[in-house]
């Protein structure tokens, strides 16, 4: 049996009186990418937090291999993990001191500190830069200095925030790489949140979805708040109307997985159910991946693998979406 | 006109010339200021941490007394000093009245509240990554709290340099209870006010020279510190 990286019940956290963020029962198996997805605001730091033991859960239990965690071994937990947070914070000094900090506070011997911390640097492609002010590197830098001073410290799981942000496209795909590399060759177990489900479906083998503080089942996109009416088999959204199978009597909202909406240049969709005429609003390629804006009533979301009859797609032209009952959820 | 130019080429000459009792005074001030700073720093500075970092019952009340203690007329804290060291007071055996100490101690009392306000500021002022930083790094309370400390250090010395300011450019305590000694307790802003109303402005003039450099440096050094690469 593979071993556990985490194990959660029940887990609750609140900044407030309402629950920010509730996972009911979640194995994370040793030695797995996972990727955390959800919008802003869905809970996904708040889950790193915990994750990285820099929150304590208010309810429920977590274990971190196979030892559970106590709020008075806080700081024991906390040496076992390496945490990237989005928007990471630099110290005061050299971009080598900035790595080394770390090393020191986990007691590394200290004849290896530096030749570690170097080490580290030249990873993330910042040799060179070792006597450089911190204060004087751009985000991006800055970005990868934060990176360096968390493989220096070499944890038995990594926990990234958005780790593409502030990224150059080479140094996202530095970064991409590197979370290969430290799950493939070293086994370690990475756990990264990002908004990006095309990224996530790249790099992670289990992709978890987070939206407002709960655990679901599918891609948090393509949110639409309404009401269900004629006893199940429409969702009104106010702006569209949605036929739903009609297996759950009351819902506040429904999600649409970007990647099961079907579109058409013409009007092939015609006597379907849910189909919505619309404009195309944005449109993005990224390896191989199509992305669609599209206003048709609500603003809907599309991920596509690339193919011929997306040449002809352009920022303002007419498209027809096509949503079956079934690739709906309401939550 | 004449007088004034006289008089400033006369105090040139003083400082230039090395005069025992110009550097006397100037000495007697620095050495004076320089333990009443050190003193203040050594109390202000863990107050002020204590201050930003803990919360604690009687913390508001706290910085109340920290800023309003900011404000307070030397002459106020001269007083109470006054009435502390003379004879007749609590520390009065200790025989400090009109020596040294004793103006070192009520300069302490004037720079502590300094000390300890701009450390308070200096500390909330930093960014609110930081403790974020210190812990997932896994940082120890105590690991946390020097590496803050280690994140302040310029805004710190900033502080401890404008105490210093403060302090050496104070009359009204080194009025009362140093009594203005020659050679003893006479320091640069006594004997100036003292020079004057004798009529005697080219020492006055010599020592507010001094003053005015010690001035600049001090200035040059928070200019340093607060670029933050002194």
């Amino acid at each position: 049996m593979t071993p556990l990286a985490y194990s959660i019940k029940d887990l609750m956290f609140s900044y407030s009186a309402r629950p920010d963020l509730f996972v009911d029962t979640l194995d994370i198996p040793a030695g797995d990418v996972v990727a955390l997805v959800g919008p802003n605001g869905s809970g996904k730091t708040t889950f790193l937090h915990l994750l990285a033991f820099i929150l304590s859960p208010q309810q429920g239990s977590l274990s971190l291999l196979g030892h559970d965690f106590q709020n008075s071994e806080a700081m024991t937990f906390r040496r076992r993990i390496g945490l990237l947070t989005q928007n990471p914070y630099l110290f005061k000094s050299s971009v080598l001191e900035n790595v080394m900090v770390g090393l020191r506070v986990r007691k590394f011997p200290r004849r290896l500190i530096e030749k570690i911390a170097k080490e580290a640097l030249s990873r993330v492609g910042m040799d060179g830069f070792e006597d450089r002010w911190a204060g004087s590197l751009s985000g991006g830098e800055a970005q990868r200095v934060a990176l360096a001073r968390t493989l220096a410290l070499n944890p038995d799981v990594f926990l990234f925030d958005e780790p593409a942000n502030h990224l150059d496209s080479e140094s996202v795909r530095r970064t991409e790489q590197l979370i290969l590399d430290l799950n493939r060759c070293e086994k370690k177990t990475v756990i990264f949140a990002t908004h990006d489900l095309t990224l996530a479906e790249e790099l992670a083998d289990t992709v978890i979805h987070i939206f407002e503080g709960h655990v679901i089942p599918v891609a948090p996109f393509n949110l639409f708040r309404g009401q269900i009416l004629e006893d199940g088999a429409i969702f009104d959204s106010g702006a569209i109307r949605f036929h739903v199978s009609n297996t759950v009597q009351n819902g506040s909202s429904i999600l649409i997985d970007p990647r099961k909406i079907s579109f058409s240049t013409n009007e092939e969709f015609q006597g379907l159910t849910n189909v919505f005429k619309g404009k195309i609003i944005s449109l993005s390629l990224s390896k191989n991946r199509i992305k669609l804006g599209v206003l048709a009533g609500e603003s809907f979301e599309l991920h596509r693998e690339f193919r011929q009859d997306c040449k002809d797609l352009r920022i303002g032209s007419e498209i027809w979406l096509h949503v079956t009952p079934e690739s709906i959820t309401i939550i | 006109m004449h007088f004034l130019s006289e008089s400033i080429y006369k105090a040139f000459l003083l400082v230039l010339n090395l005069d025992p009792e110009v550097y006397q005074i100037v000495w007697t001030s620095i050495y004076i200021s320089f333990w009443s700073t050190t003193l203040s720093a050594s109390v202000g500075i863990p107050l002020g941490a204590l201050v930003a970092l803990k919360n604690f019952r009687g913390k508001p009340a706290l910085l109340l007394l920290l800023n309003t203690s900011m404000a307070l007329p030397t002459v106020v804290i001269g007083l109470f000093c006054y009435a502390i060291l003379s004879r007749m007071g609590p520390l009065g055996d200790l025989g400090l009245l009109f020596t040294p100490t004793g103006i070192a101690l009520g300069l302490f009392v004037l720079a502590t509240p300094i000390s300890a306000n701009l450390t308070v500021a200096a500390i909330q002022n930093l960014d609110s990554r930081l403790t974020l930083t210190c812990k997932m790094l896994g940082a120890s309370p105590l690991q946390e709290f020097w590496l803050t400390m280690k994140e302040a250090r310029f805004a710190v010395m900033a502080a401890i340099v404008i105490a210093f300011g403060r302090v050496v450019s104070e009359v009204g305590i080194a009025m009362m209870l140093g009594g203005n000694i020659r050679g003893f307790t006479r320091t640069m802003t006594t004997a100036i006010a003292l020079e004057t109303s004798k009529g005697e402005f080219e020492l006055g003039l010599a020592l507010g020279f001094v003053l005015m450099l010690v001035a600049l440096v001090i200035n040059g050094m928070i200019f340093f510190v607060q670029k933050g690469r002194l």
